[in-house]
């Protein structure tokens, strides 16, 4: 799989689903053509405008390797250029962002890789999406959870963890502070955190004191993760070091990963609206 | 026998690398690699991984979690390394590879590792003691070339070589009062700021390398990631007008066109020269210039005291196999 950008999301949380399901599916988040691509190896782009220039040289590059592409897209060069050359195309509907229209790419994508022999993705979103629709309606009935939140990173540099399986959720907070509030933020990935990052942040260096660690605690059922990220926080607090710590409930994984993401967008939105009150933003 | 000083460890390295790469393990057929480790020890999977996916007939991919993915199998070979041999999360790697049938090889000084994997009949191809987890990164980085080499899904070992000798001669560089004002410089346009370290393609693995030596020699918060990811207009917009105190560092291809007015900006490299020798010279001047930010604030590089406070805490976790 290849994507770019906010697109990437989609194409992550893909990955992560596969790491944790048994089915081989690789995520290229640069471009990069991995040298065991052969002839009939099935390769997805995803590209919402269809003009990134990155993923339109992975295209021209996948056709000389010979693989089957797919591309989901909603139009631009990348669709023509599999009009042209008989692709399977996937066209997205008009009028999103790149941002707004990672839902619908990861409901295509599972899809598609159904289509492929590989259900997985798709068992696990039937499974988890009844939780995520109740999660996002019980923040809309009730914004206390997302004000809170909000508070507390108001003019804050933000830089998010999440476990590595479910890293998707962390690099969607990255781009949804980026894109709807608009100041830079960063994400990273748990337990790695605790092997190096944990030294700079315990130190007092005062330039970082602008910044904010939170940790989004999606239930990986492994009880020595849950235990190390526990130390890890006391480590942290010991320090004085501000974390703040986001809980989801959910025992589906797929599911507490989606809800971190409705989360994302709710804050960043309320964010948004507080830094810039006239703007017009779309509704998560 | 005495432990290395930071500076004779980071001296050491193309010449750890110069021997490692020496090394000719057995032949082996593998239809993936997993290169599995934390934190410096799994720096080298992450470089290798780099350099060499595009060439690779093989998937090579690292991981850094409590298990393997679920989709490995008797045909993967699982490259295990942990320096100390006693990380919590590589041992668990190395359970869940056993369990999964892959065949493994560990590079470690010994520890839990060594014990596991003599017990279980696979090979341990042995790191020199007393070096720091993170600076053994020369021997690792060449056994695992090593290692690829013989299971034939690419052969790298020749490009490496090839440019030791320049990067032996750069080592030499950095450490003459000329490579020691470059490296103050840079540390200069540092100085009180959040370091932001940006590449692209293979060089990513070398902008993790400075962020973790920051972090962990230098005692700093720093930040990684790809120029791909950060898209240019982000980097622009928050390096000019939001925060100064932020200092961007380029390493690689397209750092020249990104945020040129960002009130601090270090570039490392412009990519225009041979790749791995790019990437050993950018990876030794992030190392020599987290050295010299420790040495400006008068801290010990060596101390990781907050790692090893958590190590005592998760010294008392129970034994959830058993609970």
């Amino acid at each position: 799989m290849f994507a770019v950008g906010p697109t990437s999301v989609s194409a992550q949380f893909a990955a992560d689903v596969s790491y944790r399901s048994g089915f081989r599916t690789m995520f290229a988040p640069d471009g990069r053509i991995p040298g065991w691509l052969a002839d009939g190896t099935d390769a997805v782009i995803i590209s919402y405008s269809g003009n990134t220039k990155k993923l339109l040289d992975v295209y021209s590059e996948l056709k000389e390797h010979e693989c089957r592409v797919h591309c989901i897209t909603s139009g631009g060069e990348l669709a023509s250029l599999c009009h042209r050359n008989g692709d399977h195309l996937i066209t997205l509907p008009p009028n999103f962002t790149t941002h707004s229209a990672v839902g619908i790419e990861i409901g295509i994508l599972a899809g598609l890789l159904e289509s492929l022999g590989a259900p997985y993705m798709r068992n696990a979103l039937e499974s988890a999406l009844p939780n995520v629709s109740e999660y996002r309606r019980s923040l809309m009935e009730n914004p206390s959870l997302t004000i809170r939140i909000s508070d507390r990173l108001e003019d804050r540099v933000p830089s998010i963890y999440s476990k590595i399986d479910v890293v998707a959720a962390a690099k969607r907070w990255k781009l949804a502070f980026d894109k709807n509030v608009g100041v830079p933020s960063f994400y990273g990935y748990l337990p790695e955190f605790d092997h190096n990052e944990i030294v700079g942040w315990a130190d007092p260096n005062v330039h970082a004191n602008s910044m904010e660690i939170v940790v989004l605690r999606i239930k990986s059922g492994v009880p020595e993760f849950e235990y190390t990220v526990d130390s890890m926080m006391e480590v942290l607090h010991e320090n004085d070091r501000r974390v703040l710590e986001i809980d989801f409930d959910d025992d589906d994984m797929t599911a507490a990963e989606l809800e971190a993401m409705v989360l994302a967008d709710m804050v960043s939105e309320e964010l948004g609206r507080r830094r810039r009150p006239n703007r017009c933003g779309r509704c998560p | 026998m005495r432990e290395m000083s930071v500076r004779e460890q980071l001296h050491g390295f193309p010449d750890d690398l110069e021997n490692a790469l020496g090394w000719k393990p057995n032949r082996c057929e593998c239809d993936g690699v997993l290169l599995c480790g934390m934190g410096g020890s799994a720096i080298s999977g992450a470089i290798v991984a780099d350099f060499y996916s595009e060439k690779s007939a093989v998937p090579l991919v690292t991981v850094k979690d409590y298990s393997i993915p679920a989709w490995a199998g008797e045909k993967t070979l699982a490259i295990v390394s942990s320096y100390s041999g006693n990380t919590l999360e590589t041992l668990k790697m190395y359970e869940s590879a056993k369990k999964a049938g892959c065949r493994i090889v560990a590079l470690t000084s010994g520890g839990k590792l060594k014990d596991m994997c003599e017990r279980d009949g696979h090979l341990v191809k042995p790191l020199p003691q007393n070096m720091q987890p993170r600076h053994s990164i020369g021997f690792m980085i060449g056994y695992t070339m090593a290692l690829l080499d013989g299971c034939g899904c690419v052969c790298v070992s020749d490009r490496m070589n090839a440019v030791v000798e320049s990067v032996k001669g750069f080592r030499d560089y950095l450490e003459s009062p000329e490579g020691d004002e470059m490296i103050d410089r840079m540390v200069d346009e540092m100085s009180g700021c959040v370091p932001v370290i940006m590449a692209s393609g293979p060089m990513q693995s070398v902008a993790f390398r400075w962020k973790t030596q920051i972090n962990e020699n230098s005692k700093f918060v720093a930040f990684c990631g790809s120029f791909s990811e950060y898209n240019c207009d982000s980097i622009c917009e928050w390096a000019q007008k939001n925060n100064k105190n932020m200092a961007l560092v380029t390493i690689g291809a397209f750092g020249e066109n990104v945020a040129v007015n960002a009130p601090r900006r270090v570039i490392v490299n412009e990519g225009r020269g041979d790749l791995v020798e790019e990437a050993l010279r950018s990876l030794m001047i992030g190392d020599y210039v987290s050295m010299r930010m420790a040495e400006k604030r008068g801290i010990d590089p060596e101390s990781v005291i907050p790692i090893k406070s958590l190590k005592k805490k998760l010294s008392q976790m129970p034994d959830f196999d058993r609970a």
